[in-house]
């Protein structure tokens, strides 16, 4: 019987070996995930401002694994589509092509990918199905977008010399953030994301939309008088409605303990960061 | 109807092939689950001159602090040019600026959150899973690969080795039936962990085939089978789910093989004394029965599979006779002191860990082989003398480790050249052992006292070994020299002052032991031919340092009774040479008389 047994287990470590050959492109996807993950460490500490052992410019490095991630799509999806739609791994590999080309700026392309991810999802196929998370990080790519090009303005607008500085400017500022948030609202009562742990990302990024807001009010500062105290306040209001709604986003969601944890220490981050303007 | 090798092999691969249809599904979905860190859009968390201007110009404190400080004044003019122009013309100044901003507002607040969060934290919290926890919609490992486990079955009990033993309400349906249970209820969701499953069920299969009295329709075999296998299996989730992702699907093939290992052993080797002391080894509670047999499989999966394994380097202990002896040994422990194998008493654990992880390597160094039955002798010694050389709360813990560690120790140093070499054989060494064992169940502090550094039964050893360093009789066999070997770690274990040094004579500054020994040899081989013809035969050569090592026991020992030890000996040469008289009592009786003296 132990010979048997020997067999057995020699036949199954063949076919273990097999199995690696013959899921290649999943395995393919799990590399995508692994690259873009990383990119997206080293982007968070560039973020933070956390530094990463060896590495100098985690910006830069996070963009070599971000092209590494949509280079490995690339080939997963070139030699094993009809795999990966069987697998339905298909929709994930395309959303994490779509993050990657996001980090990348090239938000063309990323929204390219991301609407065939939707059109995907939208087909409601047996096998060729899309994830929640997946999904959702599609839908929510173009606020992304915004949230990206509001803190370029914002940038602008605080590098822009005193006596340039327009109201026009700093309000059309603040009607994109007001504009992108209510298109969070939209995002975050799509029924995909009921109780999905992704609430917590789209509550954070109105803390970034917040942070964004926080610099061009403080930009305004240098206007003459009293011409800042209207744009503290926006800010102000802001910035209280996003951290009340990160604060209550785990109940308001129904999201399980662990990210209810992660709330709580994420609102106790955002808190700390942003500072009622005077 | 009789199983020849190629329908075993048919069976195996039939298996195999289901196996894997089953592990590229997990695989696939596995990949679909995996958890993706997401980076945030927006501007960088850093302190920018535009927030500090800000503060400066219209914040209570800073206002203050820029009508307190003249520089922080001149710092802050400059700013009023623009956060662009003030870094770009005086970027010292504007960086120095920002810098004071982050200090006050330090001073403000007590500390800035940023430095309260690591990156560590931070990537776990920018970490977003693909569902939501508990509503993945993939099944457990076992419902995974339930099918594949049933087409396994029919096929085994079909057509298989374990054709017709499934009929009615057959034992084997019962047992079978209790394991599957088992296994479901504990809802195994790991990757990689459907191999571990797998084999474990393919075991009990084994197990059945091999070991018919297994299964015997006994409730409490059935118990002890299915709580064994849901301990092993979860045992081996807990190491996998704490590596990390891109080594679980490696390692978990490994941990399989090893999983398998430790519950046909456990079963094997411990069905027996299970049954015959139920209370022991199942509880006494109703329902808690499993819950102690799972604990059997973990005592010995964690002692050869150390949980920070990712098992590239599993040892050899981890399969066939090595596994059975530290299984049957263990049993033999517990069955001594049932008081170890309570559900929330560690000891038997630590024991058989301390046992694998201190003497495994040590072993190899000494000789292939060694380690099943030096672990076998370990422990059964343990069970005998518990309540002396189980310190749970102590350094050493188990003495009879430390002692054995010791004793390898010395056994494995390369001897100076020249020197002759004690090489003992696997037989010979285990007698060492043992006696080292039992002259610690005589005196603990053998190992617990220090003698230059080490443990005094490690001093006694390199005694031993230094006093034989200097042999030139040809015919002192490894035999003799275990025994004499033997016989002066009792006598050190029986007499301190056989590892002190001496103080005066000829021997001064070197240990006793090694003194006795290397004198007694050096001594009879100075003699004519007839002596040593005579007293070096190995029984003779034995007998006389029993005496030896007897009598300076019972009379001490001095400088004065070593030189009564080399002219008894001269004595008893010079008595052979002149009339060819020798006897062992004659010269036991003589040597006592002068040490009386």
């Amino acid at each position: 019987m132990s010979k048997y047994l020997v067999k057995i287990l020699k036949t199954v470590l063949v076919f273990t070996i097999l199995l690696m050959g013959c899921a290649q492109y999943a395995h393919q996807v799990r590399d995508a995930q692994d690259l873009f993950s990383h990119g997206a460490r080293l982007d968070l500490a560039w973020k933070f401002n956390k530094d990463m052992p060896v590495v100098d410019d985690t910006l830069q490095e996070s963009h070599l694994y971000y092209a590494l991630a949509v280079g490995t799509v690339n080939e997963a999806i070139r030699d094993g589509e009809t795999d990966l739609r069987q697998d339905s791994l298909y929709g994930t590999a395309l959303t994490i092509k779509a993050l990657s080309l996001w980090r990348l700026r090239d938000t063309a392309a990323s929204q390219k990918v991301a609407n065939e991810v939707i059109a995907l999802a939208a087909k409601n196929s047996d096998t060729d199905k899309v994830w929640p998370r997946d999904l959702g990080i599609c839908k929510s790519l173009p606020i992304l977008f915004k949230i990206d090009a509001l803190a370029e303005q914002a940038k602008k607008f605080a590098a822009e010399e005193p006596k340039k500085k327009s109201e026009k400017t700093i309000d059309n500022i603040i009607a994109n953030a007001k504009q992108t948030k209510k298109d969070l609202d939209g995002i975050v009562n799509d029924h995909i994301l009921q109780g999905h742990p992704l609430q917590l990302f789209l509550a954070k990024i109105r803390c970034e939309i917040s942070i964004v807001l926080r610099e061009a009010a403080a930009a305004t500062a240098v206007l003459p008088c009293n011409g800042a105290q209207n744009y503290y306040k926006e800010y102000n209001d802001f910035m209280k409605h996003s951290l009340q709604h990160l604060k209550n986003v785990a109940v308001t969601h129904h999201l399980d303990d662990v990210v209810k944890a992660q709330a709580e220490k994420s609102h106790t981050y955002y808190s700390g960061i942003l500072k009622k303007l005077p | 109807m009789a199983f020849g090798a190629a329908e075993i092999i048919m069976f195996g691969i039939q298996a195999g092939a289901r196996l894997y249809g089953q592990s590229r599904q997990a695989y696939v979905e596995k990949t679909r689950e995996r958890e993706l860190v997401i980076p945030l859009p927006g501007l960088r968390h850093n302190k920018t001159v535009t927030q500090a201007f800000a503060y400066f110009k219209d914040n209570i404190q800073g206002k203050r602090k820029v009508a307190e400080s003249a520089r922080l004044s001149e710092l802050h003019d400059m700013a009023k040019a623009g956060a662009e122009t003030f870094k770009l013309e005086h970027p010292a100044e504007a960086k120095e600026y920002v810098e004071l901003y982050e200090f006050y507002l330090y001073g403000d607040e007590g500390s800035l959150v940023d430095d309260k969060f690591l990156l560590s934290e931070i990537i776990a919290l920018n970490t977003v899973a693909q569902w939501r926890r508990g509503e993945t919609p993939h099944p457990t490992a076992i419902r995974r690969i339930a099918g594949t486990m049933t087409e396994i079955g029919i096929d085994y009990f079909t057509s298989g080795p374990g054709s017709g033993k499934l009929a009615g309400n057959s034992p084997t349906k019962l047992l079978l039936n209790e394991v599957l249970r088992a296994l479901d209820d504990h809802s195994f969701v790991s990757e990689g962990l459907e191999g571990t499953i797998e084999k474990v069920f393919i075991a009990t299969l084994d197990v059945i085939e091999e070991n018919p009295a297994i299964v015997s329709g006994d409730p409490k075999m059935q118990k002890f089978v299915s709580g064994v296998a849901g301990g092993v299996i979860e045992d081996i989730q807990k190491r996998i789910d704490k590596l990390p992702g891109n080594q679980r699907l490696f390692a978990a093939d490994r941990f399989a093989e090893v999983a398998r290992a430790v519950f046909s052993s456990v079963i094997r080797n411990g069905a027996d004394t299970v049954l015959q002391n139920p209370e022991t080894f199942l509880g006494t509670k109703a329902g808690g029965e499993s819950a102690m047999a799972s604990k059997l499989g973990k005592i010995i999966l964690d002692a050869v599979l150390p949980e920070d394994s990712t098992g590239i380097n599993l040892a050899a202990i981890a399969t066939g006779e090595t596994l059975d002896k530290l299984v049957r040994g263990a049993f033999v422990v517990l069955s001594e002191h049932p008081d170890l194998m309570g559900i929330n008493n560690p000891g038997i654990e630590k024991i058989v860990k301390e046992i694998v992880t201190k003497l495994a390597s040590q072993t190899e160094k000494i000789g292939p082989d060694l380690f099943p039955d030096i672990a076998r002798l370990v422990l059964e010694k343990t069970a005998a003398n518990l309540e002396l050389f189980w310190t749970p709360d102590g350094a050493g813990q188990n003495l009879a480790v430390t002692a054995v560690r010791s004793l390898l120790n010395e056994l494995a140093r390369e001897p100076e050249e020249g020197n002759w070499e004690l090489r003992l054989s696997k037989s010979q060494v285990l007698n060492v052992v043992e006696a080292v064992l039992d002259d610690l169940a005589d005196n603990p502090a053998f190992v617990t006292r220090i003698v230059t550094d080490k443990p005094a039964i490690e001093a006694a050893i390199a005694a031993i070994l230094a006093g034989f360093a200097c042999n030139e009789l040809d015919n002192l066999s490894m035999d003799t020299a275990t025994k004499i070997a033997i016989r002066g770690l009792k006598a050190a274990s029986e007499r301190w002052e056989m590892l002190e040094n001496l103080q005066g004579g000829e021997g001064a500054g070197r240990m006793t032991l090694a003194y006795v020994i290397d004198t007694i040899l050096e001594d009879l081989t100075n003699g004519d031919e007839k002596a040593i013809w005579r007293m070096t035969q190995a029984h003779v050569l034995v007998a006389i340092f029993d005496i030896v090592f007897t009598l300076l026991t019972d009379y001490g020992i001095t400088e004065n009774s070593l030189n009564k030890l080399s002219t008894a000996i001269r004595e008893a040469q010079d008595n052979l040479e002149v009339s060819s008289r020798f006897s062992i009592d004659a010269f036991a009786s003589d040597l006592e008389s002068r040490l009386a003296a």
